[in-house]
């Protein structure tokens, strides 16, 4: 143990291994923000010059907030919700059966009243359903409320908390909902919801005079909203897809939480459609915001097709507190909740992932599925889930439940349609589709030779499959293209040169995802120097769309 | 120590790599550090005897709040899925968490530690702090702060050799990499 303590002790005061921030601007910002505090405090006269201040803001600080306490009650609410809990049926399918409890407060602050409705709370989660009052509302508004949270629940981490509007063109307010992991332990608890501040933006956009068919990295100036500039490569990837790299540099670190910037195509006035696997808000090694949008290469047309910076602007901010007392009660829900402890493996044999829990809730059923395995192996192999019910297929929502605090522990929820009737007799079976699996075993190097900028490309075969690799030299780096035209090869996660402490290591320049269909990857290595490469892979991956698991959970 | 500049220039690095260290991610590190120094300049910092201790203790608790607090960056995009609709954002999401795993850095490593022993780790490590002043910083009593120490370094020695990272390349003198490790990402 001494000698990692040692390791320790030198890693973590490794100045090499950290890119500090622009300390002079942080100076700035702080020394802006004390000589806003000092303005500040009333009565206090203050030698600091005062800077020009927005009357809304300071009318904000002092505006009265109105606040009603209510205790549960349940009622019978007729309220349209639209198609806002599309991803939530339980829920619809709850509030349709009147399991709802009625809340009603109300808080108005600068013409903007946020109303509580409802509460859906069951032994999985926690929603709150809201409406939102912004008075005049134009088309091109947005607006959202901010940091929601529940405070003085015992549990310290706030996983899985989210809120999310609607606008209702119907009746001219936003619908909400917060959803929160949280329930509460006993019966009844008393919590407090609260939001930062309700935020009105703008979607605004700027041209890029960008040339798609150069593979040179562009620059725009940009200067609004706190963006300094984007940098843009287009890059060709096999043949028929065009990918843009972009990396959009801020002047106020602050902005990155909101812009939200984005580079959208247009032939005339048609948008350009995009392929899936774009990413954004990836951050650079120096706080950029990174982009990757991949477009068909035969739609976009150089001289023709026009390229925009699309984001957000800031238009309003109302701050908060937005503070409510709530006494939330899953009593109406309990009749209708099972608790099974499992422990069974997701598939005969596999020792690393258990089926460890199932809750059934009038809203949804969760499995809860513990990993023991190493890193080497998969977690949750199946990458696509459902429930058999009675007959009926659940098809599992968007997201894994994951907790920072437990990441052995992932949940799999499934939303109840209405009218399905489960008791401790109902069968239900899970299904697991779609396995991929990871192999490390192929530790043999590939040998590239005659590295130069004209693209080469060899077959080597991986696993029994044939996978290309096409390597080139753009201007200083080395860029390693692998894939196969077999769809079952998975592909390959990532490349270096030796895999030892200081042997070069490929950069991924695609995200890549296992189940998606796509094997193919670029990898790129900085400031390459020489003619030859041996490249080892970490581990590849082999997908089996077709495989099956099928497990038992009752009767 | 005489200004807030001075307090500053001395400490700006110590806070930011804390930071750093305990949410692995720049922009959120920046915040924080900013927002460490706001605090410290707004306490009466000049009547503080042992003043890198204070601020560390501020440091890391401000850490854990934030940790505490952070929604996860996918609830944060998906705030705004009416402007991302129809790009499989999810699975988008998913590859920006991915992606970050290929860093080779010990932030990654430090990172796969639940926050709470992260952040003995850190003071202990970073800052050379004894243990009764990591128990003081963190509220904690000594014996726990025994007890996460020692956990920690056995999770930290699990993480490494998980990541492919030979005892060798710890333990081995002299010591030239610069944080480097191999570390497999998750395709």
């Amino acid at each position: 143990m001494k000698q990692l303590e040692d390791a320790l002790k030198r890693q973590l005061n490794e100045d090499q291994a950290i890119t500090y921030p622009d300390f002079d601007e942080m100076w700035t910002h702080i020394e802006q923000a004390e000589s806003d505090s000092s303005w500040l405090q009333a009565g206090r006269a203050s030698a600091i010059p005062r800077r020009p201040r927005s009357w809304s803001k300071i009318a904000a600080v002092v505006s009265l907030s109105v606040l009603v306490a209510a205790a549960p009650v349940y009622a019978a609410i007729h309220y349209d919700w639209g198609n806002l809990l599309r991803s939530n049926e339980g829920i619809q399918a709850a509030l349709d059966q009147n399991l709802g409890q009625h809340l009603g407060q109300s808080i108005t602050k600068d013409g903007v009243t946020l109303t509580l409705q409802t509460a859906i709370v069951d032994e999985n989660r926690t929603v709150i359903l809201y409406s939102l009052d912004v008075g005049k509302h134009r088309e091109t508004d947005f607006w959202n409320v901010k940091g929601m949270t529940l405070k003085g629940t015992n549990s310290s981490y706030k996983e899985g908390e989210y809120n999310y509007e609607q606008w209702d063109e119907e009746n001219q307010r936003y619908n909400g909902y917060f959803e929160s992991d949280w329930t509460p332990g006993q019966d009844t608890a008393k919590i407090i919801l609260t939001a930062d501040a309700i935020d009105l933006k703008t979607v605004q956009s700027k041209e890029l005079p960008l040339n798609p068919a150069s593979p040179e990295v562009q620059s725009f100036n940009i200067g609004r909203e706190g963006m300094r500039k984007i940098d843009v490569q287009p890059l060709v990837q096999n043949k028929d897809k065009l990918l843009l790299l972009g990396e959009v540099t801020f002047d106020d670190p602050l902005a990155k939480a909101w812009v939200y910037p984005q580079i959208a195509a247009y032939n005339g006035t048609t948008m350009v459609k995009e392929l899936p696997g774009g990413t954004f808000g990836e951050p650079g090694d120096h706080g950029e915001y990174k982009l990757k949008h991949f477009l068909k290469a035969d739609e976009i047309t150089p001289g023709q097709t026009r390229f925009k910076l699309q984001y957000w602007k800031q238009e309003r901010s109302i701050p908060g507190p937005w503070s409510f007392e709530l006494e939330l009660s899953k009593k109406q829900m309990e009749s209708g909740t099972i608790i099974k402890k499992l422990d069974v493996p997701v598939e005969p044999g596999d020792t690393s992932n258990t089926i460890e829990k199932m809750v059934i809730t009038p809203t949804q059923i969760r499995l809860s599925i513990r990993y023991k395995g190493n890193g080497a192996q998969e977690q949750m192999p199946y990458k696509k889930s459902f429930l058999l019910v009675d007959g009926r297929t659940l098809k599992s929502g968007f997201y894994y439940g994951y907790s920072t605090e437990d990441p052995n522990l992932i949940t799999i929820r499934f939303e109840r349609p209405a009218g399905l009737l489960v008791d401790e007799g109902t069968p239900i079976t899970f299904v697991g589709k779609y396995k991929v699996t990871i192999h490390t075993e192929d530790k043999a190097p590939t040998l590239l030779k005659n590295i130069s900028t004209e693209k080469q490309t060899l077959i080597r075969d991986v696993g029994g499959y044939p996978v290309e690799w096409t390597y080139y030299m753009q201007g200083k780096d080395l860029y390693i293209e692998t894939g196969s035209d077999d769809p079952h090869f998975g592909g390959i996660n990532q490349t270096n040169m030796g895999g030892k402490y200081n042997d070069p290591l490929g950069k991924p320049v695609t995200t890549n995802f296992r189940e998606d269909g796509n094997n193919k990857a670029i990898d790129v290595y900085k400031n390459f120097k020489g003619t030859e490469a041996s490249v080892y892979m970490y581990f590849y991956t082999t997908d089996d769309p077709d495989k099956e698991t099928r497990v038992q959970l009752q009767p | 120590m005489e200004s807030n500049r001075e307090v500053f220039e001395t400490y700006n690095k110590d806070v930011y790599r804390t930071c750093y260290y305990m949410v692995h991610d720049a922009a959120d590190a920046e915040d924080l550090c900013q927002e460490v120094f706001i605090t410290v300049f707004r306490s009466n910092w000049q009547s503080i005897d042992y003043l890198k201790t204070w601020i560390m203790k501020i440091t890391v608790n401000a850490c854990l709040n934030h940790l505490k607090r952070r929604r996860s960056l996918q609830h944060k995009l998906a705030d705004n899925l009416h402007l991302f609709q129809g790009r499989g954002m999810a699975k988008s999401v998913e590859g920006l968490i991915e992606q970050k795993e290929t860093s080779q850095e010990w932030v990654v490593h430090l990172s796969r530690l639940p926050v709470k022993i992260r952040a003995v780790l850190t003071l202990r490590y970073m800052h050379d702090f004894s243990l009764a002043e990591v128990s003081e910083a963190l509220s904690i009593p000594l014996g726990t702060t025994k007890s996460r120490l020692h956990k920690g370094l056995k999770l930290m020695k699990n993480v490494l050799l998980e990541a492919g990272m030979p005892e060798e390349a710890w333990k081995g003198e002299p010591y030239e990499a610069t944080g480097r490790c191999t570390q497999a990402s998750i395709k």
